[in-house]
């Protein structure tokens, strides 16, 4: 038998030429399709076509680079190497030599060797704390979502508890119980971050459960854990990988400022937050301790969320065709 | 309550339009109905405001589907048809009456027995586009009822997956693709592989073809049809298309804010429509003849609210015929003729 339709002649003038979807579009339903032919080659050229999206992916990149190959790079001093004599060196250019092109801290230490280690901690930091929290956060929505009734409410009221606590005095008493180190700055990041997860995972499958898919499958006879699992979670993956990104900026900073604060991460490992909080009492006369980490912190954050902004763009249809038809620069 | 009204005779079928009818006549249920409602009442609470209402969805529904049976069930959105479908099915719990299949009684079975129920009873989805989760290939779809059901695995229920594909006129190749990838025709057409994969004795179609190309939704009715021929089913077709539900049903069920009006084999309902609303329903559809000069009845105003039905008859408040009794008095479902009930106090 043949199928019904399908060689109807394409009217539309050919925007995009998708290969996933040809010959398809018999104008029954130009809006169902929803983008989901999403291959690499989409993202590729939806990435082109946006430069903030390209700033993004290039700042997010040479961060994960540095953390990941930091140590073999050639030519970087050890970031743990102190000499007194070389103490406070300003950079090249204002005054200082080539190596130490960042300068050095008060205790002699290679800045830029420090920056590089540094990297590795914070992504370190945020990628484990932000897959906890989504982790976490997703499951606990997902059961809210799908069962409603009183499990919603429990696992909401204790979201939105969660939601008005303030994350940095949540992370005091742990340290006080603790005592400092990566792991409690994780968790305790992780904790004031699962209920963003939670809420939207929750929102989107109070949609999708009315969904006739959903009713399909409940009619197949499958059970709840299936239809999470086969059902729901594919459909959050696309909006739960941008709150994932999203996330992990917002994490990077919060380990920044449990470090500056003293509560993270402890000497003799680096990172961003502690060079800042060690720079902080020579600022006035060497500038370049606390600046160098300060932009490095800055910037990864803002590469992250462009990158964040980006994957929402381009998961969210309507605005993906803006991009195509209306953007052509930015 | 009186009965006063003489029911009427059933008129000589008008010579134009009965070609389709020749084997049909209403196909008496045969030894016992597979699928049986009775009294099926579904309420379901609506806060509005602080006041708790009451939306009656469906009221003292009977009806009931014999094997191989076709019964069309017909009405204005919103009057309770899918209600009706899914009261059937178990997926609405009934507020009062009885759910029976093959003479079994299954209103109370707790969940996990329904789930069994489902390899009997199935339903094919109005909105193809909807139905199948965009997320996961045809075959995935359409092997789901195998995998929570049987224990077919592999290559076993990849042949069987392709068995089901090319049953309902889909290419092989369908399994690997997703649903973006095809028409809303064939997607239908996955929907109802998925829904006669566990050879269910009987199917609720809920609009099974009003998302289609109208070239489309003959094909489709065509496959119902055919597969209810191979396999013995029984279908509840609900549709607002009264055309369709001509050419495929054995019986009609017209229903009106959640109660049946009007029930009776396909030539009672097209030939010999006794409920105003029924009338006024067949009068709105164009017939292609220009000798026919049937009257349009107009039906005026909206379907009241199932939150506040009116009280009596339903749909006193656009009847073009209504007397006193049809504010004060609920009409019951009565036998005119053999296989023919209305409920109207007045025809």
């Amino acid at each position: 038998m043949s199928p019904p339709t399908g060689k109807t002649p394409a009217v539309n003038p050919p925007t995009v030429t998708d290969p996933a979807a040809p010959a398809t579009h018999s104008g029954l339903d130009p809006g169902a399709d929803s983008g989901e032919a999403r291959t690499l080659a989409d993202l590729r050229r939806h990435l082109l076509k946006s430069k903030a999206g390209m700033a993004g992916v290039a700042i997010t990149g040479l961060f994960a680079l540095t953390a990941i190959v930091g140590p073999w790079i050639p030519f970087i001093a050890d970031p743990a190497q102190q000499s007194l004599p070389d103490r406070l060196k300003p950079p090249v250019g204002w005054g200082g030599t080539w190596a130490h092109p960042l300068g050095t801290d008060q205790l002699g230490r290679d800045l830029l060797a420090r920056l590089i280690d540094g990297a590795r901690i914070s992504l370190l930091v945020g990628l484990a704390a932000v897959g906890l929290a989504a982790l976490i956060g997703t499951l606990l929505g997902l059961v809210a979502g799908y069962f409603g009734g009183w499990a919603d409410t429990v696992i909401s009221s204790v979201a939105d508890v969660q939601m008005a606590f303030p994350g940095v005095l949540a992370g005091l008493i742990f340290v006080l119980a603790f005592g400092p180190s990566v792991w409690i700055v994780i968790a305790v990041i992780a904790m004031s971050g699962w209920m963003v997860f939670t809420r939207v995972t929750r929102s989107l499958v109070f949609t999708l459960r009315t969904s006739l898919f959903v009713e399909a499958s409940e009619m197949s006879g499958a059970g709840s854990p299936r239809i999470m699992r086969r059902h729901l979670l594919p459909n959050l993956v696309s909006s739960l990988i941008t709150l994932i990104v999203l996330e992990l900026a917002a994490a990077i900073l919060s380990e920044s400022a449990f470090s500056f604060l003293g509560f993270g991460v402890q000497p003799p490992q680096s990172s961003w937050g502690l060079m800042i909080e060690q720079g902080r009492d020579y600022i006035t006369h060497a500038w370049w301790v606390v600046t160098f980490a300060g932009m490095a912190i800055a910037v990864a954050v803002l590469g992250v969320n462009l990158l964040s902004l980006w994957l929402q763009s381009f998961n969210d249809v309507a605005e993906r065709e803006q991009i195509i038809l209306d953007r052509p620069g930015m | 309550m009186t009965d006063a009204q003489n029911p009427p005779a059933p008129a000589p079928a008008p010579a134009a339009d009965d070609a389709d009818d020749a084997g049909g006549g209403g196909r008496p249920v045969a030894d016992g109905p597979i699928v049986e409602g009775r009294g099926l009442t579904v309420h379901f609470y609506k806060r509005v405001g602080s006041r708790r209402r009451t939306v009656h969805a469906l009221d003292d529904f009977d009806i009931a589907v014999g094997p191989g049976e076709t019964v069309g069930l017909v009405g204005e959105s919103g009057c309770g048809k899918s209600t009706a479908g899914r009261a059937l099915l178990g997926a609405v719990r009934p507020t009062a009456g009885r759910v029976l299949f093959q003479g079994e009684d299954v209103t109370d079975l707790s969940r996990a027995r329904w789930r069994a129920m489902r390899k009997h009873v199935q339903m094919i989805f109005q909105d193809p586009y909807s139905a199948l989760n965009p997320k996961r290939k045809i075959g995935e779809s359409v092997a789901e009822p195998y995998l929570v059901h049987t224990r077919l695995r592999g290559r076993e229920l990849e042949s069987a997956v392709i068995e089901l594909l090319e049953m309902v006129g889909l290419p092989a190749g369908a399994a690997g693709k997703y649903p973006h990838a095809f028409s809303g025709g064939q997607r239908q057409r996955a929907v109802i592989a998925r829904a006669l994969a566990l050879r269910p004795g009987f199917v609720v179609a809920d609009e099974a073809t009003s998302a289609l190309d109208v070239s489309i939704q003959a094909q489709i009715v065509n496959l119902m049809v055919e597969l209810q021929a191979e396999f013995g089913l029984s279908y509840l077709f609900i549709s607002h298309n009264l055309a369709v539900i001509r050419h495929i049903s054995d019986r009609v069920a017209i229903m009106y804010l959640g109660r049946l009006v009007e029930i009776g084999a396909r030539s009672d309902i097209y030939e010999n429509a006794t409920h105003p609303y029924t009338r006024a329903l067949l009068s709105s559809v164009p017939v292609p003849d220009p000798a026919s000069r049937t009257a349009h009845i107009p039906l005026t105003g909206d379907l009241p609210s199932p939150m506040d039905p009116p009280k009596g008859c339903r749909f006193n408040t656009r009847c073009p015929v209504a007397v006193d009794q049809c504010f004060t008095d609920r009409p019951p479902l009565e036998e005119r003729s053999p296989g023919h009930s209305v409920a109207c106090w007045v025809n």
